[in-house]
């Protein structure tokens, strides 16, 4: 029966976990997380981006607000909390809690006028368990469930609040099963006074975990909501700490994220079934409060190659879309052709303004065209004495009811049709030609063509102006009375189109200054126009398409935040860490062979990457405008990744791997794995040793009870004997049938005296104790104030 | 009337006035039959504005009658026949002043509408 699981990571590191958890989850069943699981990560730094997978992130943030400091202090003091260290010792951090403990503590119990901080995180983890225990399966519905945290102890937030916060758990779920944490310690002091803050921190954190682990202390505490906290039990049931180190002393884990990685792999391995086989076996140990474990695996990286290629496909997408030389047709590189489109656009545009002048024939119910009929015709019958003042006041601005004031109340429909079928250009080119900057000079030519139109309009007299159009009009009165063709019956038909000539005249007097501002607003920086049309649309403008190019440049190249290049740099960086003990085995022998392989499969029936694998036939205009410009870089970074996955895996370009093939034929780094899972991730004193006694969880988890079983006897019948993990011992094979493309060796760890037994446990006391000299820009107590959160010093 | 047309013979200032008339009038009765005719069959689908369509209708009448015109000259040629025509006599030309203004009127109006046409096609002449 599962067990209802939430998983809450703390902090920046906290969140990196769950994004390992996530993505192992997914390699495994093909979705973030079961249904019984939750994940939730409290942050202090509005910054930090959750990493993804192809199916949507489940990691939920709970943003606790540091703002306001000093008011969220005093409001703590007020709730009668003795630790609030005084006001002008806090910092006002602009990242998270920058380092200060009792500023991540004090962000915590916290409100200012933005929100209240400890309200935020109860519901948030109340919100959690109840999701956790689905109303869909009622068989754990009443499941006690079990609680995670995780992160580490070395910022601000992770070692400022993790105690409070299982506290804080321990109040909101009543009747909670197990609470654990797992926190990452830093490694052993390269350089201990360059990061003296990370290591007192941590030291601090622990120091303060030991001062309420005892039985004889009193956690007591007033809540923001009036109610008391007051209990000697153990803020957590064991805390698991882990590092970059190893105890046998192999080389550390070269990076975090490594780290992050092994601690990932733990909680997912927790997740599906680890965690009730280590309970089985821990239920006979003697009760500790701190553990550690040792972590390896032989792993195919499937979901790895799956990103990496899905980050070259969209890499080959966006450049496709930003190549200012080039665009694809019809499955061919070609220049882009300038002299082409300003032919099209000349086309179009012409089209385009005669439709706008044909809209502005009709007003309502009544056709201009027909209204000028019979002004003819009543001239032509000498209906009208004085014709030429009687087409005056037609046409004049000066009248409140004639045709002017008819086309000024109906000048809309036709700016609406410029609008709206310049839109349809630019999405049109778009959505063919997949470049945008194809698209931006097809409108840098609609903005000539706009201009040409307008002074070729200017040179024939027209303006804007009534003042002007008064003059105009007088002139083209007199002309009608010019050369009337009478003699040759001719002149109805002349008469009546010289009229019309007034009126188109007319038309181009009211839309000139539309024209001027449709063509500004391509071009300038001002808030777009919008027709007024059934469905309104946004003019397009050629600086939304600089805006656009520079996104789109970051999400290939950024070296700061999400991009694909980045993300590929991660993964060949993992794939290659040689400190992780996880081996990487291929179908074909290596990482870049494997995504050759990869890559030709897909392209077998492909030439080059389409919109359409990302958004179908949906409008690339609409996709890359209306998304707001500063997430456009992560929105197209989490589609490109999500959507090229997505179709890797549908047609199947990376085939899962029986990792014990690999390790029958190649036994000896078989067995160099599973050792490295003997080697727990803590570097220990010398004359320490961890328990080893059989009540300790140490097995082998793979897809089936067969293939593990297969692997020990190998490893057992070889040269070497191998029989670390006893074939004899049934506790030893785990089989969880999603596990595929790894073998996990695992070995755990408790009775660990983390301020005795790890190695640099002096060092982290001395600048714990006592400020380094290197730090000059605060006091002795500045930095005890800065390290200290919970226990009561000063 | 085969006197008028066909006789390049000067005989005094009353005959030759009056045969100018009659030319300068039948010449506008044939052009205004054909710029007629034109009107209603020529750039009838054109986009042009009616008045040029017009105008250019009135340039190809002009052209149409000087064609007709070239006719008549063949025939009064043909008729009259070279050796009595005395091109080293000035009275000879006087004789046949009524044909020249035709002949060279209709070019030279051919040539002032066809400016004026220009005219009005420009940007800057079209109110």
């Amino acid at each position: 029966m599962a067990t209802p699981t939430v998983i809450i990571g703390i902090g920046t590191s906290g969140l990196r976990i769950l994004e390992n958890v996530q993505r192992f989850y997914y390699e495994s069943f093909g979705v973030n997380k079961p249904e019984y699981v939750q994940y939730m990560y409290i942050e202090t730094d509005s910054n930090s981006e959750v990493g993804i997978t192809p199916v949507e992130n489940e990691i939920k943030q709970v943003l606790i607000s540091l703002k306001e400091m000093k008011t969220m202090c005093k409001y703590v003091q007020n709730l009668g909390a003795k630790w609030v260290p005084p006001l002008e010792e806090l910092s006002i951090y602009t990242i998270g809690a920058g380092g200060v403990r009792p500023n991540g503590r004090v962000g915590l119990w916290g409100k200012n006028s933005e929100q209240k901080n400890y309200i935020k995180v109860k519901d948030a983890i109340e919100n959690a368990v109840r999701l956790a225990r689905s109303p869909h399966n009622p068989d754990i519905t009443d499941t006690e469930p079990a609680i995670f945290v995780t992160g580490s102890l070395t910022g601000g937030t992770g070692s400022g609040i993790f105690i409070d916060l299982a506290y804080l758990i321990r109040k909101t779920v009543t009747n909670i099963g197990e609470l654990y944490g797992l926190f990452l310690l830093p490694p052993i002091p390269s350089d201990l006074e360059e990061k003296a803050q990370y290591y007192a921190n941590a030291y601090g954190a622990i120091n303060d975990l030991n001062y309420y682990n005892r039985s004889d202390t009193l956690y007591h505490e007033t809540l923001p909501d009036g109610e008391e906290i007051e209990t000697s039990d153990a803020p957590f049931g064991l805390t698991q700490l882990i590092s970059q180190n190893y105890v046998k002393g192999d080389p550390a884990i070269s990076t975090l994220n490594g780290l992050y990685k092994m601690a990932g792999l733990y909680l997912f391995l927790n997740m599906i079934g680890v965690k009730e086989h280590r309970m089985a076996r821990l239920v006979d140990a003697p009760p500790s409060h701190y553990g550690t474990f040792g972590l390896s695996g032989i792993q195919f990286p499937k979901d790895q190659i799956q990103e990496y290629i899905a980050a070259q496909l969209s890499t080959s997408l966006v450049e496709r879309w930003n190549d200012s030389n080039q665009y694809i047709l019809q499955g061919n590189k070609e220049n882009i052709p300038r002299n082409d489109i300003a032919e099209i656009v000349k086309m179009e545009w012409d089209s385009i303004i005669t439709d706008a002048f044909h809209i502005l024939d009709s007003v309502g119910n009544i056709t201009i065209k027909k209204e000028i009929i019979e002004i003819t015709n009543k001239i032509i019958d000498k209906e009208i004495p004085d014709h030429s003042k009687y087409l005056f006041e037609k046409f004049t601005s000066r009248s409140t009811n004639n045709i002017y004031v008819a086309l000024q109340d109906n000048i809309s429909n036709a700016v609406n049709i410029i609008i709206d079928r310049i839109y349809k250009l630019n999405n049109d080119i778009l959505n063919r030609t997949e470049n945008i900057h194809y698209a931006k000079i097809t409108l840098e030519y609609v903005t000539g063509f706009i201009d040409e139109t307008n002074k070729f309009w200017q040179s024939i007299g027209v303006s804007s102006f009534p003042k002007n159009w008064e003059v105009s009009l007088d002139k083209m009165i007199s002309e009608i009375n010019k050369n009337r063709y009478k003699y040759i019956l001719e002149h109805q038909n002349l008469l009546s189109e010289k009229i019309y000539s007034i009126f188109e005249f007319m038309k181009m007097h009211f839309l000139s200054s539309k024209l001027v501002d449709i063509h500004d607003n391509i071009l300038n920086k001002e808030q777009s126009l919008r027709s007024t049309s059934k469905i309104p649309l946004k003019l397009p403008k050629t600086e939304t398409y600089d805006k656009i190019a520079v996104e789109l440049a970051k999400v290939i190249n950024d070296k700061k935040s999400m991009s694909f290049y980045k993300r590929m740099d991660d993964i060949k960086q993992d794939i290659n860490d040689n400190t992780l003990p996880i081996l990487r085995v291929f179908h074909y022998g290596s990482f870049d062979d494997e995504l050759n392989y990869a890559l030709t499969e897909y392209n077998r029936n492909y030439s080059y990457p389409s919109k359409v694998d990302l958004i179908q036939n949906d409008s690339l205009w609409e996709y890359l405008s209306s998304i707001d410009i500063s997430s456009l870089q992560s929105h197209v970074y989490k589609d490109g990744i999500t959507k090229f996955r997505d179709l890797i895996k549908d047609k199947n370009c990376v085939n899962d791997y029986d990792v014990t093939k690999y390790i029958k034929e190649n036994l000896e780094n078989g067995i160099r794995i599973a050792k490295k899972a003997t080697n727990v991730f803590l570097s220990i004193k010398e004359g320490y040793t961890l328990d080893k006694a059989h009540y300790l969880p140490r097995f082998v988890a793979g897809s089936s009870r067969n293939s593990i079983e297969e692997v020990l006897r190998f490893f057992k019948n070889s040269e070497k004997p191998f029989d670390d993990f006893p074939i004899s011992d049934p506790k030893t094979i785990l089989p969880l049938p999603n596990l595929q493309n790894i073998l996990v060796f695992y070995d755990e760890k408790t009775g660990l005296i983390p301020l005795e037994m790890i190695s640099y446990a002096d060092r982290m006391k001395r600048v714990y104790d006592t400020k380094p000299k290197n730090i000059l820009d605060i006091s002795e107590e500045q930095w005890k104030i800065r390290t200290r959160a919970y226990i009561p010093e000063f | 009337m085969e006197d008028i047309f066909f006789d390049a013979t000067y005989s005094n200032l009353q005959q030759l006035l009056g045969r100018i008339i009659i030319f300068l009038i039948l010449s506008g009765l044939l052009l205004y039959i054909i710029f007629f005719v034109f009107s209603k069959l020529l750039f009838r689908k054109s986009s042009h504005p009616k008045e040029i369509a017009l105008r250019l209708s009135f340039l190809w009448s002009l052209f149409a009658y000087f064609i007709v015109f070239n006719i008549y000259i063949f025939v009064f040629i043909l008729k009259t026949g070279l050796d009595s025509m005395h091109w080293t006599n000035l009275k000879f030309y006087l004789g046949l002043i009524a044909q020249f203004i035709v002949f060279f009127g209709t070019i030279c109006f051919f040539f002032i509408k066809r400016h004026s046409l220009t005219k009005i096609i420009n940007e800057k002449s079209i109110i």
